[in-house]
């Protein structure tokens, strides 16, 4: 839109007022793409200690981040672990819960995307209630259940519905292979060990999973490309002796 | 028996993604292969502190499956597994139907799926060090013929145990078991 009105000899004017979305949005880079195309307010001399600072009121793990493939996600996963640990005081033992969960569910979506790029974010919310952590991966691939299909075990699959229920049995795969599919059984048993939830949607068919009751849902709404993984996972508690 | 050892930590203290598991997994099968029947490739995973799930299926479980579809026996074994290392590739292995044998400092021990009549005799044939019939370890374990026979076909379809020459009359007992110790 603002490259379009920019375009139009309109620039626009972007305005940011929460510093947490700004800190956000500039590093995730979008602040500097806007520079020659658009206003953005307020301006960023307003915030004190900087819109790059990675310490903050709310600390990001990971920027909005494109996977093109696998390749990209250890050095993404080493500096979540290092940030949890560092940053947050989760124990080893907790932050390599939380990175291999996020391993399996990026992993999981550029299974499924087909060599499409993925984009995946990390976050840590812990403004008032619980703190928690949400990691995210998106791509508009072909989608759960045209991945799926791919393996004549799945050819029977009707639906994005019955694609999802699939996807959570352990072994379920697009891939004919012994090795491969036990990435969301996975993902289920650490959203249930930190009474935490996750959500995939694909096609027209959103799947809610809350670990703490080993129980999901589903709903329907517009169609949307590809597959969206969410996991939202509660701080474990800090280890005796890290509480500040 | 002839080993191998090769080291993890040489290719990182936290091993992520199947892609990186495929690389490393293929070295390791080169040296598997190069060894003689009832040889072991020892998987020293000491200074690893994590690998996730992926990577855990990749290099373990078809590790693990190739010793139950190769025609010359012989066996994969890891040691001094850090503890949530440990505790991933157990988890992993259960899910996939799969054992691999640990070396654990006292003894060699079966991690991943493993009921205890596996783990019992594979115990006993790891701690004898030797060749033993299916009528010596029923024996030694109280159990009937039958069973041994059965529970010594599945560890050793699980390519946790070999099937041997026995070096017994020619007519009794022309097979014995061994295991890694």
């Amino acid at each position: 839109m603002c490259h379009a009105l920019f375009d139009a000899g309109r620039p626009a004017t972007v305005h940011i007022p929460s510093f947490t979305v700004r800190s956000y949005v500039s590093r995730a880079g979008l602040v500097g793409a806007l520079r020659d195309l658009a206003l953005v307010t307020p301006p960023s001399a307003i915030y004190a200690d900087g819109a790059d600072a990675r310490r903050g009121t709310n600390p990001l793990l990971v920027e909005l981040t494109r996977f093109e493939n696998s390749a990209a996600l250890p050095a993404v996963l080493d500096q979540v672990v290092d940030v949890l640990i560092a940053e947050l005081h989760y124990s080893n033992h907790d932050a390599y819960d939380v990175a291999t969960a996020a391993s399996e569910v990026a992993q999981n979506a550029l299974q499924h995307a087909g060599g499409v790029p993925a984009f995946g974010a990390m976050q840590v919310y812990r403004n008032g209630g619980r703190p928690f952590l949400e990691f995210a991966i998106a791509d508009d691939g072909v989608g759960l259940l045209r991945s799926l299909q791919r393996n004549a075990a799945h050819s029977d699959l009707a639906d994005d519905e019955a694609a999802i229920k699939r996807a959570l049995e352990p072994g379920a795969s697009g891939l004919d292979d012994q090795t491969h599919g036990t990435g969301l059984y996975h993902l289920g048993e650490i959203a249930f060990a930190y009474g935490g939830t996750f959500q995939i949607r694909t096609g027209t068919v959103a799947a809610y999973y809350r670990g703490d009751l080993r129980r999901g849902w589903m709903s329907r709404g517009v169609p949307l490309p590809g597959v969206q993984i969410t996991l939202k996972l509660n701080r474990p508690p800090v280890p005796l002796g890290r509480r500040s | 028996m002839t080993e191998a050892r090769v080291l993890l930590r040489k290719y990182g203290p936290r091993l992520w993604t199947r892609d990186k598991a495929r690389a490393i997994r293929v070295v390791f099968e080169e040296q598997l292969e190069q060894l003689p029947e009832l040889g072991t490739l020892v998987i020293n995973a000491k200074g690893v502190e994590v690998f996730d799930f992926s990577f855990a299926n990749e290099l373990f479980g078809r590790l693990v499956l190739s010793l139950q579809s190769s025609t010359t026996p012989r066996f994969v074994v890891v040691e001094q597994l850090e503890p949530y290392a440990r505790e991933n590739l157990e988890k992993a292995l259960q899910i996939l139907n799969l054992t691999i044998v640990e070396r654990r400092p006292s003894r060699a021990a079966l991690l991943g799926k493993a009921g205890p009549p596996d783990e019992e005799t594979f115990a006993a044939l790891s701690k004898a060090k030797r060749p033993l019939t299916a009528v010596q370890l029923a024996e030694q374990l109280g159990t009937t013929l039958t069973a041994m026979n059965e529970r010594l076909a599945k560890l050793a379809r699980l390519g946790l145990v070999a099937r041997v020459r026995a070096q017994t009359p020619i007519g009794r007992e022309p097979y014995a078991y061994v295991a890694p110790a």
